[in-house]
């Protein structure tokens, strides 16, 4: 199924790595410092570890630890964000790669860049760096309200419904998931919602729901399987949403594999996903 | 009630009103939620075992014409009138009821009459002069009143337990020194239809300083197995704000679709109760009755209707301060006082251009400093600059269920506004139950007074995110009515209108009053407020 991956999801983290950039402020004279060891751009880097929040101006930025080196994952936003920051109290499975721009807040660019947070608790991961002299400047929103874009936003989105006009065509969406989660944020619910309306628009004939276990190859040689239970749960909350949101029963079938997708350390987050496939 | 203050009300709350009665009749004529026999679908699958409980505990001949109505009061039964406007007096100036309907005689009205068989009513707990709550003071003050005979001191949740003697005040503690009511739910949970949920995790009880939960009659182990909590009543007014659906079609904090009307449909807000259990004003009068009132066989169609129009038609906020003077004047801030709550719009109020309580920028300038002080406009600098804080003062926000984990980050570094984020409410928009630490172990320190849960969570199930599987809670919250773990101590946030005049605070009225409130928070997330930050939101809070 990986060659099936939806490069648009690449695509626009691709963009959104390049606006975070932009954040970028001078840098302290230290922080040149750590990045005596090269680290290849383009390399994929796939790890565990504890995040790490950094209580810079503006907003927190969060960076993971691995091997001795400090990598930059994304700032706080908010849930319109394509990066949602990870959680203290958890491990995070970060899935990036190398980057050749600058340090931010100290780490090496991972982009593009997943971070799945980890159910389990794990006390020790509970570092709040001080800002040391970094920096977030412009970013989209600081610490307080939404400075009216939040709004802006939703109209524009609003606005951006799309009309269905025939010939209708067979369409496949795909719902990634963190990993070992069952949890829909707004980026997952929103194509739930794409399908119901599509398939209400054109009076669909079938949606196949599947779902797949995810599985991923760790840069230390390791591998991580997900729950088996899981492909099913997120399947049936699919379904169960999409009969909620007005879909009739009658035209889903689903399916789900509890055998796991098999990883290579490439994107391996495309294999924790539910495929729903739309036929007029 | 006979000196309560009313004053003219302009000619936008008539035309308000009356715009009100014509949507209501047109609503009426085309929507089967006003046909004339309700429909058992209004009816959450929960109620019936506690209609059961209810209908077993005994009642005392009720009797509201013993006991006097004062202006502070509103007596069950008495057939006063409601006025279009009041004011009463709390401890942090007068609160305003605005009925937009104009002028309600409450002879008959199902809201103000007691249909059950335990001599309250609606009104009982839910009191004009408490900000449409009531308070522990208010309690104890009835209590002296009539030596502890009047209705609100109920059996079935207005002491302790039932089982208990219930001619002494102990054994009403919880509701004289904390506002508290019981809760008592079927244990396990029940859908909406009535099938039974298998929980996550299994229920201990460690300490039942009540001894409800481990009672013969009314506990967990009895033929009607059923947990009890203390929660506070919530606030009768502003509907407008809290019924209605921010989110198109999903909840943030699930993932799900929003819950729906049974009867008609629509998406509901899932906001009105502390863990969300029923759905429509309806069917939480319906449990109202069935549970606080002891009415068997639940509400008529007809008293719903008209306790639902009335929910709806009453707006409450300050709308005088002791200190700097009447809140609602020329030139002064937006959002405050019950008219302000009448032509306010519903949405999200955590923008830069909407914020949730409107502006107090009038009031920000520095007080003149000359002799004499003038201490109106140092209390109204103060106000403004706690407005300030709670809309934009930054802190770290950790461990709560409900925001850090929904995609927003452990910690989130935002204010207040972030989770109180309803315009001129406060409360969550998203929908809001939130476990922020007032009920689980050890984010709250032991409450003695109240029971202790030991919640353990399969091993199969997502945990709690900050607390694991093996949970200690005073009140369980929402995890009560989904049996969920992740859900386990997370409460709904409540508006924020009318403070000053309903203490305690929070569902387990933790917060004795509004600088406890502060110190909470402060404590919580390690915020580090200054004397005067903390002193600047005391203030702010007493005017909403």
């Amino acid at each position: 199924m990986k060659n099936h991956r939806m490069i648009s999801i690449r695509g626009s983290l691709g963009v959104i790595a390049s606006v975070l950039l932009a954040l970028f402020a001078a840098l302290p004279a230290h922080a040149s410092d750590k990045s005596a060891k090269t680290i290849a751009p383009g390399k994929r880097l796939s790890f565990v570890s504890c995040p790490i929040v950094r209580d810079t101006e503006m907003v927190p930025c969060w960076l993971a630890e691995y091997e001795g080196e400090l990598y930059y994952l994304g700032i706080q936003l908010d849930l319109q964000s394509e990066f949602f920051p990870p959680q203290l109290k958890h491990e995070a499975l970060v899935e990036g790669v190398v980057s050749d721009k600058p340090r931010i807040c100290g780490g090496i660019v991972l982009e593009p860049v997943k971070v799945s947070s980890l159910p389990e608790i794990n006390l020790s991961c509970n570092t709040i760096l001080p800002a040391e002299g970094y920096k977030i400047e412009n970013a989209r929103r600081g610490t307080g309200p939404d400075p009216d874009t939040l709004s802006a936003r939703n109209q524009a989105r609003a606005r951006q419904v799309e009309q269905y006009k025939p010939p209708y065509t067979q369409r496949t969406y795909t719902v990634y998931f963190d990993f070992d989660s069952t949890y829909m944020p707004s980026r997952s619910t929103r194509v739930v919602t794409e399908v119901m309306r599509y398939a209400t628009a054109i009076d669909a004939k079938h949606i196949q729901i599947t779902g797949y276990r995810g599985s991923a190859l760790l840069t230390n040689g390791k591998k991580m399987v997900e729950k088996a239970s899981l492909p099913e749960i997120r399947v049936k909350n699919i379904e169960s949403a999409l009969v909620d949101l007005g879909v009739k029963p009658s035209i889903i079938s689903t399916k789900w594999s509890d055998k796991p997708e098999k990883p290579d350390g490439i994107d391996d987050f495309e294999t924790r996903r539910v495929v729903i496939v739309v036929t007029p | 009630m006979s000196s309560a203050k009313t004053r003219k009300i302009s000619r936008s709350i008539l035309v308000a009103g009356g715009a009100a009665i014509l949507v209501g009749a047109i609503a009426a004529a085309v929507n089967p939620l006003h046909a004339s026999n309700r429909s058992d679908s209004s009816v959450s699958g929960h109620v019936p075992a506690q209609g059961r409980q209810a209908q077993s505990v005994p009642t005392r001949a009720g009797n509201t014409d013993d006991y006097e109505t004062t202006d502070q009061w509103f007596t069950p039964g008495s057939g006063q009138v409601l006025p279009q406007f009041s004011q009463y007096a709390n401890p942090a100036g007068k609160v305003e009821i605005l009925n937009a309907n104009g002028p309600l005689p409450t002879e008959g009205h199902p809201f103000f009459t007691p249909l059950g068989s335990n001599g309250r009513a609606c009104v009982t707990c839910h009191q004009p002069s408490d900000s449409m709550s009531i308070s522990a003071a208010t309690a104890r003050a009835r209590w002296e009143a009539t030596q502890g005979k009047d209705p609100l001191f109920a059996a079935v949740d207005g002491s302790n337990c039932p089982s208990l003697p219930q001619d002494d005040p102990k054994s009403h503690s919880l509701l004289l020194d904390h506002g508290l009511f019981r809760i008592f739910l079927p244990w396990p949970p029940k859908r909406p239809d009535g099938t039974r949920i298998e929980p996550e995790f299994t229920l201990e009880v460690v300490e039942d300083p009540t001894g409800c939960n481990t009672d013969p009659k009314y506990g967990l182990k009895s033929d009607n197995p059923m947990v009890s909590v203390y929660r506070r009543p919530k606030v009768v007014g502003n509907m407008k704000y809290i019924e209605p659906h921010y989110a198109q079609y999903f909840n943030l904090k699930t993932g799900e679709p929003l819950a729906k009307d049974p009867e008609t449909g629509n998406r509901v807000s899932m906001n009105l109760m502390a863990d969300a259990r029923n759905l429509t004003l309806k069917s939480q009068a319906f449990e109202a009755a069935t549970t606080h009132l002891q009415r068997k066989g639940g509400l008529t169609e007809d008293e719903l209707s008209k306790i639902v129009a009335f929910e709806r038609q009453i707006y409450v906020a300050q709308g005088e301060h002791s200190v700097a003077g009447p809140l609602v004047v020329p030139g002064g801030p937006n959002g405050l006082g019950a008219l302000a709550m009448l032509n306010g719009q519903y949405g999200l109020g955590n923008i830069v251009s909407n914020p949730v309580f409107g502006f107090f920028d009038m009031w920000r300038a520095e007080p003149n400093t000359t002799s004499p002080r003038d201490e109106a406009a140092e209390m109204r600098a103060s106000i403004a600059r706690g407005a300030d804080v709670f809309f934009f003062r930054p802190f770290w926000i950790s461990d709560t269920t409900g925001l850090n984990n929904i995609g927003l980050g452990n910690p989130l570094k935002r204010s207040c506004a972030t989770c109180h984020n309803a315009s001129m409410t406060g409360h969550d928009v998203a929908p809001g139950w939130i476990d922020v630490g007032t009920q689980n172990l050890p984010t709250v320190q032991r409450l003695s007074h109240l029971p202790l849960f030991k919640l353990t969570c399969r091993d199969d199930v997502e945990p709690h995110p900050y607390l694991g599987r093996v949970i200690y809670t005073h009140d369980p919250g929402r995890a009560l009515i989904t049996g969920r773990c992740i859900e386990i101590g997370a409460i709904n946030l409540q508006q924020m209108r009318g403070l000053a005049g309903r203490a305690p605070y929070f569902s387990n009225g933790l917060a004795r009053d509004l600088r406890e409130l502060v110190d909470f928070y402060d404590r919580r997330f390690n915020i580090g407020y200054t004397e005067q930050e903390k002193q600047d939101l005391v203030n702010f809070l007493s005017v909403l």
